[in-house]
C-alpha cells in the first residue's frame, strides 16, 4: 500500500492531554481501527498545514515509558522502532508533555527524544502551567533538548497554529523523507542490536552514548531534575481545589456513597432513559418498513426488507442511545479524573475476584446491555483484566432478559408472598444472582487458566481534577457509535438476515396455503374477526414449517433433557436476533397474534398447552424456572458475539465464550430439570 | 528503614531501594521512584487498599502488596 502523506506520531504519557491534541489537529478527518494481530486501536488523523500540505496524524497509546508492559505500551516502542512496518511507520515523532508535570513527564520525552527520530517537544496544558503559576522558558529548553520545543494549549487552541507551522517547517526544508525512508529500512536491525541510526535533522544527541529506550531510570531523572533546575519557575499560588475534592471524593464514607449515587445514575440513564430515544430510533426503522410495505409489492423482496433488513437495522439502531449516554458518562469521568479515583475506591472490592477497580463500570453496564458494557471495557489498561471483564460481561443479567423473565414468571410462578418477600419478586432476584455467582466462578477459573499470567501491577495515575472539554466529549460519542455502526453492525445485520431467511423458507406448506385461503375468503364475506384469527394462525403455521420449525425439531433431542420441546427450540433460535425476540416468536408459534402486546396473552396460553402425546401439560413451572436458568446464563445474543469479536479483534474469544456460555446454560439447565423431577416436581 | 505500606498517611519518606529486580520494579523506576526520591503517602483507600501517593508532583495509586516491596526511609 502506498503512503501517501508523511505521518506524525503524538506520543505522551496517560492525561498528557494527548488525545485533545490530536483532536485539535485532525477534528473529524480522524478513524480508528486496529493495529494488525494486537487488540490496541489505530487512531489516526489527517491535519492540514499551513501550506496546504496534508499530514497523518497518528494517536499512540498512552505510555509512561518506553519499556513495554503492556500491548500498548509495546505497540508505542514497535511503532517508534519501526517494527510496525508500513501499517504503522511514524516518519517524525511530538512528545507530548504536562507542562504542569515537567518533573515526571519529561523522562519519557527523553526516551522519546533518544531513539534519535526526527522529534518535536511539546509543553501542552499551558494554561493551566500559567494559571498554577508555573514558567517555563522555553528556549533555554529548545536548547538544552536540541529539538523544536512549543507551548501549547489543546484546551484553548493557543500555540497550535505555530504547532502546524512547525510541522510544516519541518516537512518543508529538509529532506526528512529520504532521511526517514532510510531510517526506516535499517531500523528492525539496529535496534534490536541496541544500537541507534545516526542522528541528523532534528534530533542532536542529549547524552551522546546509549540509546534513551536503555536509559537507566536513576540516570534519567537525574537529567530530568537538571533540566526542570534550569528552565522552570514557580511563583507560589495557593493551593489547588485537588486536595479539597479528593478529601470528599475518597473519603471514607463520602466516597463511597458519591460513587453508588453516580454509578446508580449511569445504570438507570442506560436501563432507562435511553427509552425513548430506543422508541423513537424504533417508530422511525417502523416507518420506514411501512412504507417499504406499502410501496413494494408484497413477495420475497418485500419481505426480505421488512422483516429482514429493517429488523436487523432496528436492532443495530436501538444500541445507540444506551452507547452514547454510557460514553457520555466515561467521557467525562475519564476526562474530568473521576475514574481513576473510582478505581481507587473499587479496587479492593473488584480484587477479591482478579478484576482491577475499573471492571466496576463495565459489568454494570452489562445489567442494561452486555453490548456497551463490552465497548466500555477499553478503559482497562492491561490486557488479561479487559479479556476476563469481556469474557464474564454477558453473564450479567441484562435488559432483553427481562421480558423473558417476566413472561414465565407471570405464566407459572404463583402470585404468592413469603413474609414480606413476593415469591415472584425473589424468582427473578435469583436469576440475578446465578448471573453473578457464574460470572465470579468464570472470572476465578479464567484467572487460573486461560488468563493467567503475571498479575498486572497495580500502579494508576490519578490525574489532576479538569474540566472537560465538550469537543472532546462529543467526539468520544461519535467515535464509539460509528465503530459499533460499522464493525458490529454488520455482522448484525448480516445475521438478521439469515434468521429472516430461515424463518421465512421453503414456505409454501399446504397446510399454511390451506389457512390464508381460508383467511382470505372470510375476509371476502366479511368476518373481520375470523379473517385475522386465520391470518395468525397461517403465520403461526408457516413458521412452524420454516427452516427454523425444522431447525427446532432436529434440535430438539438436544434439549428435551432440559424439559423444552421443538417450539420452545424455534423460540431459543429467534433469541439469536436478541434475547426479548423468544416472547414474539412464541407467540406466533402458539397461534397468538405476535404483534401487539404478545406477553399478555401467552402467560394465560402457555400453562394451557398440552403435550399431543401424552395428554399432559407441556410447560411446567419447572420447565419454566429451567427455561429462566437457561436464559441466564446462555449467550444466545449476536450483537454482543459481533462487539467481542470486534473489541478482541480475533474469533477465538466470542466463539469460546459462545461455547462456554451455553455448555455451561445447557448443564445448568438439566441439573435443574432432571434435579426437579427426581424430586417429584415435574 | 521499613517498606512504603507501613508509612503513615500524611507523613514522608525517601526511596531507599526496590526489592527484587524484574519488570515491575524496572515501572516503579520509570516512575520515578528512583532511590533518594522524596514521595508523600497521601492517603489510603476506604478499604485500606491501595494507597495514594505523590511522586514528583504526581499521584499514584499503588496496591498495598507492592508497595511492600519499596524500602523508605521515613523523614
Amino acid at each position: 500500500m502506498s503512503k501517501p502523506f508523511e505521518r506524525i506520531a503524538l506520543v505522551g504519557s496517560p492525561n498528557s492531554g494527548k488525545s485533545s491534541l490530536f483532536n485539535r489537529l485532525t477534528g473529524l478527518r480522524q478513524k480508528v481501527a486496529n493495529y494488525p494481530g494486537v487488540t490496541v486501536e489505530k487512531r489516526a488523523g489527517t491535519c492540514h498545514l499551513p501550506s496546504g500540505r496534508q499530514v497523518e496524524i497518528l494517536d499512540l497509546p498512552g505510555t509512561y515509558s518506553l519499556t513495554p508492559r503492556s500491548p500498548d505500551e509495546a505497540l508505542v516502542r514497535d511503532v517508534l522502532e519501526g517494527r510496525q512496518g508500513a501499517a504503522a511507520h511514524a516518519d517524525r515523532v511530538v512528545a507530548v508533555v504536562d507542562a504542569t508535570r515537567l518533573d515526571r513527564q519529561l523522562y519519557l520525552a527523553l526516551q522519546i527524544l533518544g531513539t534519535r527520530r526526527p522529534a518535536m517537544l511539546v509543553l501542552n496544558l499551558m494554561d493551566e502551567a500559567d494559571a498554577q503559576g508555573i514558567e517555563i522558558d522555553v528556549p533555554a529548553l529548545e536548547r538544552r533538548l536540541g529539538v523544536p520545543v512549543l507551548a501549547v494549549s489543546a484546551k484553548t487552541g493557543m500555540g497550535v497554529d505555530r504547532l502546524r507551522q512547525t510541522i510544516d517547517r519541518a516537512n518543508g526544508h529538509t529532506d526528512t523523507n529520504g532521511h526517514s525512508e532510510a531510517n526506516g529500512n535499517g531500523h528492525g536491525n539496529g535496534h534490536a542490536n541496541g544500537h541507534t541510526a545516526s542522528a541528523e535533522g532534528n534530533g542532536h544527541a542529549v547524552v551522546a552514548d546509549a540509546p534513551w529506550a536503555e536509559l537507566d531510570p536513576a540516570r534519567g531523572y537525574k537529567e530530568v531534575e537538571s533540566i526542570v533546575r534550569q528552565v522552570v519557575r514557580r511563583r507560589p499560588t495557593e493551593k489547588a481545589v485537588r486536595g479539597r475534592l479528593d478529601a470528599i471524593l475518597t473519603h471514607k464514607i463520602l466516597g463511597p456513597v458519591i460513587f453508588v449515587v453516580l454509578m446508580a445514575t449511569v445504570f438507570q440513564s442506560i436501563y432507562a432513559w435511553a427509552t425513548p430515544a430506543m422508541d423513537l430510533l424504533d417508530a422511525g426503522v417502523r416507518a420506514l418498513a411501512g412504507l417499504a410495505r406499502a410501496t413494494i409489492p408484497a413477495g420475497p423482496i418485500q419481505s426480505l426488507l421488512v422483516d429482514g433488513i429493517f429488523a436487523g437495522v432496528g436492532t443495530v439502531a436501538s444500541f445507540i442511545p444506551q452507547l452514547a449516554i454510557l460514553f457520555f458518562f466515561i467521557a467525562v469521568m475519564e476526562d474530568t479524573g473521576y475514574m481513576a479515583r473510582a478505581a481507587f475506591l473499587m479496587d479492593r472490592v473488584m480484587g477479591s475476584v482478579g478484576l482491577p477497580g475499573r471492571a466496576f463500570l463495565p459489568l454494570l453496564s452489562s445489567f442494561a446491555c452486555a453490548i456497551p458494557g463490552i465497548m466500555a471495557t477499553r478503559t482497562l489498561p492491561s490486557r488479561n483484566d479487559r479479556l476476563a471483564t469481556i469474557l464474564i460481561a454477558p453473564l450479567m443479567s441484562c435488559s432483553a432478559r427481562l421480558p423473558v423473565y417476566a413472561l414465565l414468571i407471570g405464566a407459572f410462578i404463583p402470585n404468592r408472598h413469603l413474609g414480606i418477600l413476593s415469591l415472584r419478586g425473589l424468582t427473578l432476584l435469583s436469576m440475578y444472582f446465578l448471573g453473578i455467582l457464574a460470572a465470579l466462578g468464570v472470572a476465578w477459573v479464567a484467572r487460573r487458566t486461560v488468563l493467567r499470567g503475571p498479575r498486572t501491577a497495580h500502579v494508576l495515575e490519578m490525574p489532576p481534577y479538569r474540566v472537560p472539554s465538550v469537543r472532546s466529549v462529543l467526539l468520544a460519542i461519535r467515535e464509539r457509535c460509528l465503530l459499533f455502526l460499522g464493525q458490529a453492525g454488520s455482522v448484525i445485520l448480516a445475521v438478521s438476515i439469515v434468521l429472516w431467511f430461515l424463518a421465512s423458507y421453503p414456505g409454501g406448506h399446504p397446510e399454511t396455503k390451506a389457512l390464508e385461503s381460508r383467511a382470505k375468503a372470510a375476509a371476502a364475506a366479511g368476518h373481520a374477526q375470523d379473517a385475522a384469527k386465520l391470518r395468525t394462525e397461517a403465520s403461526g403455521s408457516a413458521l412452524r414449517h420454516s427452516f427454523a420449525g425444522q431447525l427446532g425439531h432436529l434440535i430438539e433431542p438436544a434439549i428435551a433433557p432440559l424439559g423444552f420441546d421443538w417450539k420452545l427450540g424455534v423460540g431459543l433460535l429467534s433469541s439469536i436476533a436478541a434475547r426479548e425476540v423468544m416472547v414474539s416468536t412464541m407467540a406466533t408459534m402458539n397461534n397468538l397474534d405476535g404483534s401487539s402486546d404478545p406477553s399478555e396473552s401467552l402467560r394465560q396460553a402457555l400453562p394451557r398447552a398440552v403435550n399431543p402425546k401424552t395428554g399432559l401439560p407441556l410447560y411446567t413451572p419447572l420447565v419454566a424456572i429451567s427455561l429462566m436458568v437457561f436464559f441466564a446464563l446462555a449467550l444466545q445474543c449476536m450483537s454482543t458475539v459481533a462487539v467481542a469479536k470486534r473489541e478482541t479483534n480475533s474469533w477465538r474469544w466470542p466463539i469460546g465464550m459462545l461455547v462456554m456460555m451455553n455448555v455451561m446454560a445447557w448443564v445448568a439447565s438439566l441439573a435443574v430439570y432432571q434435579g426437579g423431577r427426581m424430586l417429584g416436581w415435574g | 528503614m521499613r517498606s512504603l505500606d507501613r508509612i503513615v498517611p500524611g507523613s514522608r519518606a525517601v526511596v531507599h531501594d526496590i526489592k527484587a529486580e524484574d519488570s515491575f520494579s524496572r515501572s516503579l523506576l520509570e516512575l520515578g521512584l528512583v532511590p533518594g526520591t522524596e514521595i508523600e503517602v497521601v492517603r489510603r483507600a476506604p478499604l485500606g487498599d491501595p494507597i495514594e501517593l505523590v511522586v514528583r508532583g504526581s499521584h499514584f495509586s499503588i496496591r498495598r502488596q507492592e508497595a511492600r516491596r519499596i524500602l523508605v526511609q521515613a523523614i
